[in-house]
C-alpha cells in the first residue's frame, strides 16, 4: 500500500522542486537585468574615459571607444593651459580632511558611547534622547549660521570646517552604533578590571575598545566613504583652487572645462570628465570591496535597532 | 559612614558620566543648539552673507516671512516647494517599492542573492557628485549627450529634450529617474529587517493555505513595519532636501530647482547673497519637514505593529 502513495508523493515533491527552480530561475533572471541596467551607465562612463579627442567627435554614439587610449588619465594629471586640475593637490586634501575626520570621528564617538554604556545614571537617556533629536534639525538651518561663525573665525576656506566638528563627539549616529555594541560585552569584565585597580581611562582604552573593533571599523568606513563624498561642505567653505577638495574639483571641472582646458571649443571633453570621474570614484570602490561586510553589517544593525 | 561613601561613589559616577560624553555634548551646543537658535534670530534681519561693518545687520520683525508667503510663493519659492513635493511625491513611493520588491527577492534562498546584495548597495556609495555629472553627460541634449547621440543615430529625428531651458516636466523625470540609482541603502535596510521575520510564521500561514499574497500583507508587512516607517522617514527626508542631483543636472528651470537649491542660491550666491532671508526660508522648509515627520509618526503609532 505505501509504495503507491510515497510515490506519487515524490512525485508531487517533484513537480514542486522543478517550479521553485523555474521560478528561481526567473528570479535570478531580473536581477541579472536589474544589475545589467544599474551598472550600464558606469560601463558607458568607464568606456567613454578610454575613447579619443577623435572618438569624441565622430563615434559619440558609440559604447565602445573606436581607438582605445589612456591620454584621458594622462591628461588628468598634465593638464596644460588655463587653470591646471591639480588632481593629485585635491587627493590630498581629500586624505587629509578624510584621515582627520576619521581620526576624531572614531575616537570621541568611541569615547561617548563608553560614557552611555557604563554609567547608566539617571540622566544617561534624557541627555541621549536630547543628542539624538539634534539630529531630527535640516542641516541648512544649521548650515546657514555655521557659516557665519566659520567667517568670524577665519576658517573660510580652510580645512578647519570639516575637521574640527568630528572631534565633537562624531554624531550621534555613530555614538549609537558603537553603544548597541558595546552593551553586548560583558559587565562582569568591567568589574573584574575595576577590581584590580584599573582607572576608567584604562578600561575604555584598554578593554572597551579592543574588543568594540569590529563597529569601529564600521563606523571607520562610513566616515570614510562620506568625508570623501561629501560636496556640499566643500561647496559652501572652500573657495580657492588649491585648497578643492576632490568633490570639488571634479565639479568644477566638469562645470567649467573650458577654464582648465584653456580651449575655447564647445565640445565638451567628456572624455577628460569621464576620466575624473572614474579616478573620483575608485577609491570608494576599493573600500567597498574591501569592507563591503561592514558597511551591509552597519547600515542593518543602525536600522535594525532603531 | 558607608552611606557616604556611596553617595560619593555616585556622584563620581555622575562626574564620570558627563566627562565621558563631554565632547558630545559640546559638538551638540556648538553645532546643533547654538546655530539653531542663531539661525532662528537671522530670520528675523537682513544680514547678508559676509557682514558689512558700515551696515550692521537690522531687526526687521516678520518682514522675511511676510515676503516669503506675500511674494516668493508665486514668485521662487512657491514654485520649488511645489516641484519638490511633485518629486517626492513620485520618488518615495517609486524607490521604496523597488527596495522592498528587491529585498523581498533577496531574502529568498537564491543562488548568488548575496553578490545581488553587494552589487545593488555599490551606486548608493559612490560619490554624488560623480554620479550627477554621469547623468549629466547621459542626458545633456544636442549630440554632446551620450543618449541623445545614440537616439540620432538609430534614427530618431528629434530625441527629447532631458534636460536644460526647454525640457519643462521632463527635466523633473529626468532627475526622478537618476534618483532611483541610490535604491540600494533602503534594500539593505528591508533585507535586514526580513531577516528577523521568524520563518515559522511562514510556514504556519502555508499550512493553513494563505497564499503568498496574503502571506505578504498579513505576516511580511505588520512584522517589518516599525522598520518601514523608519526607512520611510528618511526617504521623504532625503526627498525632500535633494541638492547635488538638483544643483548639477537641473537648476536651470524651474521644474529642477528644488527647495534647497533655491536656498543656497539665496543665501551664498549672486551678486547679493542673503544670509537672513535664507534663514528664513530654512525654517519654512524646517516647518514643512516637521509636518511630514509628525504626520509619518502619527501613523506609524497607529498602524505599526511592536511585539509587546
Amino acid at each position: 500500500m505505501t509504495g503507491p502513495v510515497l510515490a506519487k508523493r515524490s512525485e508531487k515533491l517533484l513537480l514542486h522542486e522543478k517550479k521553485y527552480y523555474v521560478r528561481a530561475a526567473g528570479h535570478v533572471l531580473l536581477l541579472v537585468l536589474i544589475t545589467l541596467l544599474l551598472f550600464l551607465p558606469l560601463i558607458a562612463l568607464l568606456l567613454m574615459s578610454f575613447k579619443s579627442d577623435n572618438d569624441l567627435l565622430f563615434y559619440n554614439y558609440a559604447l565602445f571607444p573606436h581607438e582605445w587610449t589612456f591620454d584621458n588619465y594622462y591628461n588628468v594629471f598634465n593638464l596644460q593651459g588655463g587653470t591646471r586640475l591639480n588632481f593629485f593637490g585635491s587627493i590630498g586634501n581629500t586624505a587629509l580632511i578624510t584621515v582627520c575626520s576619521l581620526i576624531g570621528t572614531v575616537f570621541t564617538s568611541a569615547l561617548c558611547a563608553y560614557g552611555f554604556t557604563r554609567f547608566r545614571v539617571r540622566e544617561n537617556p534624557v541627555v541621549f534622547s536630547v543628542l539624538f533629536a539634534g539630529t531630527m534639525i535640516p542641516s541648512q538651518v544649521l548650515q546657514i549660521p555655521m557659516y557665519e561663525v566659520y567667517y568670524t573665525l577665519n576658517w573660510i576656506d580652510t580645512f578647519w570646517p570639516f575637521i574640527v566638528p568630528s572631534f565633537f563627539g562624531g554624531g550621534i549616529l555613530n555614538i549609537f552604533l558603537m553603544r548597541e555594541f558595546m552593551r553586548g560585552i560583558t559587565p562582569s569584565m568591567f568589574e573584574a578590571a575595576e577590581i584590580d585597580g584599573a582607572g576608567e581611562l584604562r578600561m575604555f582604552l584598554q578593554l572597551a575598545l579592543p574588543l568594540s573593533v569590529p563597529v569601529l571599523v564600521t563606523v571607520g568606513i562610513f566616515t570614510f566613504q562620506g568625508s570623501w563624498n561629501d560636496f556640499y561642505g566643500p561647496l559652501l567653505y572652500i573657495s580657492s583652487p588649491e585648497n578643492y577638495t576632490l568633490a570639488l574639483a571634479v565639479y568644477q571641472f566638469s562645470t567649467n572645462f573650458n577654464s582648465y582646458t584653456g580651449s575655447m571649443s564647445t565640445m565638451t571633453p567628456w572624455n577628460l570628465i569621464a576620466a575624473v570621474n572614474i579616478l573620483s570614484m575608485l577609491p570608494i570602490i576599493l573600500l567597498y570591496s574591501f569592507g563591503q561586510r561592514y558597511f551591509i553589517e552597519g547600515i542593518s544593525l543602525g536600522s535594525v535597532k532603531g | 559612614m558607608e552611606k557616604i561613601k556611596m553617595s560619593r561613589r555616585e556622584a563620581m559616577r555622575h562626574v564620570k558620566f558627563w566627562l565621558f560624553i563631554l565632547p558630545a555634548v559640546l559638538g551638540f551646543l556648538c553645532f546643533s543648539a547654538y546655530p539653531l537658535v542663531r539661525s532662528l534670530l537671522l530670520s528675523f534681519t537682513d544680514a547678508p552673507l559676509i557682514p558689512d561693518p558700515d551696515y550692521p545687520a537690522q531687526f526687521i520683525g516678520f518682514e522675511n516671512f511676510e515676503r516669503i508667503f506675500a511674494i516668493d510663493m508665486t514668485l521662487n519659492f512657491g514654485p520649488a516647494l511645489f516641484y519638490t513635493l511633485i518629486f517626492a511625491l513620485l520618488h518615495v513611493p517609486i524607490i521604496m517599492a523597488i527596495s522592498l520588491g528587491l529585498a523581498l527577492i533577496l531574502n529568498k534562498d537564491l543562488p548568488c542573492s548575496g553578490f545581488f546584495r553587494v552589487v545593488f548597495y555599490l551606486p548608493a556609495l559612490l560619490p554624488a557628485v560623480g554620479m550627477s555629472i554621469m547623468f549629466r553627460w547621459l542626458f545633456t541634449p544636442g549630440s554632446d549627450g551620450f543618449i541623445n547621440s545614440w537616439l540620432q543615430s538609430v534614427g530618431v529625428e528629434n530625441p527629447p529634450l532631458w534636460l536644460g531651458a526647454g525640457s519643462g516636466w521632463l527635466g523633473l523625470f529626468t532627475i526622478l529617474i537618476m534618483s532611483l540609482w541610490g535604491f540600494g541603502s533602503k534594500m539593505i535596510i528591508f533585507l535586514a529587517a526580513l531577516k528577523n521575520v521568524p520563518r515559522d510564521l511562514y510556514e504556519a500561514a502555508s499550512l493553513d493555505g494563505a497564499s503568498p499574497w496574503q502571506q505578504f500583507c498579513r505576516i511580511t508587512l505588520p512584522m517589518i513595519s516599525p522598520i518601514f516607517f523608519y526607512n520611510l522617514m528618511l526617504t521623504v527626508i532625503a526627498a525632500l532636501q535633494l541638492f547635488n542631483e538638483s544643483l548639477i543636472v537641473g537648476g536651470t528651470t524651474k521644474q529642477t530647482t528644488f527647495v534647497v537649491l533655491y536656498i543656497y542660491n539665496t543665501a551664498y550666491t549672486g551678486a547679493n547673497p542673503r544670509l537672513g532671508y535664507a534663514s528664513a526660508l530654512a525654517w519654512v522648509l524646517f516647518l514643512v519637514i516637521g509636518v511630514f515627520t509628525v504626520i509619518q509618526f502619527a501613523i506609524k503609532r497607529k498602524v505599526a505593529y511592536y511585539e509587546n
